[in-house]
């Protein structure tokens, strides 16, 4: 089995081959250039290291700006990475992208990292789109099309009340939800944000690189926060279950006294997820903030004991 | 020795960032830190994660001094921050100019002997064959060289796979897009980042992910190494932490598959212990080391006993892999909450949903463990009517546990 920690990966050597290309494609490089590509394709102290080894000679690449190296640096893909790209077709979504099998036929002998029988996401809804369809493919694509081009589209779908409508939208990106096995498109129309389910979607006309939707701005989000609290003695190690189930959200833990205060922030029209996905905790988890998150907690478990037969 | 951002051993790393910097808290024993507070050994792994993923590096200040911890909002469109520590590989002077020259040469001939590659690299960098030898054997097993013999002469090439054929054939956008895509939604997607890091002027990603998990990155390589003992269906000898226990042991485990949550990123490898005869769930992320074992004869008897089982877990617990228990809940809705009913239907992993009447409606269900549904019909608290686990002393728990809910609110 190939090593995934290599220095082959390394952010290091994708800095260096930047700079390389660059003194290749150009001629030279200049200090500034050094600098910039570095900072760009490696990380924050490593201005320290690079433009010094290839300035003094350490890493005897480069001579006054130009490249001693005979070509633009290219590496082939390792076996690691066409075994993966090869994995990776086996998803039903990857038709999404492909029209074609010329990328099948390329790797027809390449032997997966695994096989699609050999995961199972447990958990994942029932309803997800249903991506053998080909008006759905179509329309996904004109998205995708829209989004590389940054093109406006004219996007007609089904409402939630069953009705057709059609709107001029400036796609942003595609949001896919692995729990609910959907794509969403995100973009702006002349009123502001909008999201919609791309199976809901009857139909996409791209428009001219020319049309412009007036006042549309950029996707902003509106957040909210939920402060709660978990007991730090707790056997059942819910504040590390919270910690995972909330992964995924902006959150911040401070410990005070005996417990654990988690904030966690949101996309207000998530609070509903957010407020079951406490819940689903029991009693482990307590809603401390802010009051009308509280109040309808209160609400919700009031309205439990009201209704059940199993409270004597 | 001074400070350096690259490192030899990413096992240094793994736990220092999932403990630390995914779940923001480390908990040692019943002594629970949260991130940072940690001792004077710990100060240079700290500044190593604040230069890889300085900017979702964040602190609070209190009584007892900083705290830092990672915050990272998963739906903001970016490609996940924590591919980079895989990316700090550490490597000598020699490695990354011989690595250089090496490709240059080879990408300006068909073939070339030993010989004469050795030629050519000493007017670039002084090194003896041996090493040379040693670095082109490491390229061959990596796929990024070709070695033919002709006679007694080795030949060298560039690896098969040049990443512009791949390109070509597929479509630059459209590879870039299955790579924006799928680095993040595949197992060990950093593969994916890894590519998409040889092709410049990628930025911008043109997707975003909600209920997106990426805690399970710096578990890669385990989970490479448990997929290459299921290609080869062979057994893992595994090194674990055992949270019931606090220790760690080690043991042999047949894997068969992956099971995930959508809900919590949470992975784990369903193997047979065939000591205990038992299908058992081994959490990604407690894998301390893993190295595939020996061959197993009965590999497909045991997959097949996980296929006849798999409808009866609901998520990823046996039980005593004997007996299930039956677990049926109603709720009630009213006429314009018809949207619980679709609910229950795409949210159910197995059993069945029968409408009562109008406003009422029935999950049932037949389990192993019937614990694991407690969250799940918790979501439905305002509105469960009536509900049985299949055991007195599991529905007295979860009916005990509304009340101390209710209290807790009072």
């Amino acid at each position: 089995m190939s090593n995934l920690f290599s220095e082959l990966y390394s952010s290091y050597y994708n800095a260096v081959a930047a700079i390389l290309r660059q003194a290749s494609t150009k001629g030279s490089v200049s200090a500034k250039e050094i600098n910039d590509l570095t900072m760009k394709y490696a990380f924050r102290e490593s201005i320290m290291e690079i433009p010094a080894a290839l300035s003094d000679g350490t890493w005897n690449l480069l001579e006054d700006g130009e490249s001693k190296l005979m070509h633009a640096p290219t590496m082939p893909l390792t076996t690691l990475q066409v075994r993966w790209l090869k994995s990776i077709l086996s998803d039903p979504r990857i038709d999404l992208f492909l029209e074609d099998d010329n990328l099948k036929d390329l790797l027809g002998d390449v032997e997966p990292l695994w096989k699609r029988e050999d995961i199972r996401v447990y958990d994942c809804f029932a309803n997800g789109d249903y991506y053998e369809d080909a008006n759905y493919r179509s329309n996904w694509r004109s998205i995708l099309r829209a989004i590389n081009e940054k093109r406006a589209v004219n996007v007609y779908f089904i409402s939630n009340k069953n009705k057709e409508h059609h709107m001029y939208v400036m796609p942003e990106r595609l949001e896919y939800s692995e729990k609910n096995d959907k794509f969403r498109l995100l973009g702006v129309t002349s009123r502001g944000n909008v999201i919609i389910n791309v199976s809901n979607i009857v139909r996409v006309e791209l428009l001219p690189e020319e049309f412009v939707i007036t006042g549309a701005d950029t996707f902003v989000r509106r957040m909210r926060e939920v402060v709660v609290s978990i007991p730090l003695d707790d056997v059942s190690n819910t504040l590390e279950r919270i910690m995972l189930n909330f992964a995924h959200y902006e959150k911040e833990a401070v410990v005070e006294g005996d417990k654990c205060l988690l904030t966690i922030r949101y996309d207000l029209p998530d609070e509903t997820e957010v407020l079951i996905g406490i819940l689903s905790f029991g009693s482990r988890v307590k809603v401390e903030a802010p009051v009308d998150f509280v109040k309808l907690v209160k609400e919700r478990i009031s309205r439990q004991i009201e209704v059940a037969d199993f409270f004597p | 020795m001074p400070f350096r951002e690259v490192i030899k051993n990413f096992e240094l790393v793994r736990s220092r960032i999932r403990d630390f910097y995914i779940y923001g808290f480390k908990r040692d024993g019943s002594d629970v830190r949260i991130a940072g507070k940690s001792k004077r050994s710990d100060s240079d792994e700290r500044y190593r994660i604040e230069s890889w993923l300085g900017d979702y590096l964040k602190y609070h200040v209190d009584d007892s001094g900083k705290s830092y911890f990672l915050s990272i909002d998963s739906r903001n469109g970016e490609h996940n921050p924590l591919f980079r520590v895989w990316k700090t590989s550490s490597f000598t002077d020699g490695d990354i100019v011989m690595h250089f020259f090496l490709m240059d040469i080879l990408l300006g001939c068909e073939e070339i002997s030993f010989r004469d590659l050795v030629d050519e690299l000493s007017d670039y960098l002084d090194c003896d064959e041996s090493t040379i030898r040693k670095k082109l054997k490491e390229y061959e097993q990596e796929g990024i060289v070709n070695k033919t013999l002709k006679g007694k002469t080795a030949y060298y090439s560039r690896g098969f796979w040049e990443l512009d054929r791949v390109q070509e054939v597929t479509g630059s956008e459209k590879f870039e897009d299955i790579l924006d895509y799928y680095s993040e939604v595949a197992p060990v997607g950093v593969i994916g980042s890894f590519i998409m890091d040889k092709i410049p002027e990628k930025d911008e990603s043109n997707f975003s992910f909600k209920h997106h998990f990426i805690n399970q990155t710096v578990d890669s390589d385990v989970l490479l190494t448990l997929f290459d003992c299921i290609n080869n269906k062979k057994a893992a000898v595994v090194k674990r932490y055992r949270h019931k226990f606090g220790d760690t042991n080690e043991l042999e485990l047949i894997p068969l598959r992956l099971y995930c949550s959508s809900s919590t990123g949470r992975q784990y490898m369903m193997c047979m212990n065939t000591g205990s005869r038992k299908i058992e769930p081994l959490r990604i992320d407690y894998v301390l080391s893993v190295k595939p074992g020996d061959i197993c004869d009965r590999y497909d008897e045991y997959k097949e006993t996980l296929n006849r089982i798999q409808n009866s877990i609901w998520g990823i617990s046996v039980g005593n892999m004997k007996e299930t228990r039956h677990v049926t809940f109603t709720v009630e809705y009213s006429d314009k909450e018809t949207y619980i009913l679709q609910r229950l239907s795409r949210e159910k992993r197995s059993g069945t949903v029968t409408v009562i009447d109008d406003n009422h409606a029935r999950f049932d269900a037949d389990v192993y463990d019937p614990v694991e549904l407690f969250p799940w019909i918790r979501t439905f608290i305002c509105r469960i009517t009536s509900v049985d686990f299949g055991d007195d002393n599991i529905t007295k728990r979860f009916v005990d546990d509304i009340r101390a809910m209710e209290a807790m609110y009072e």
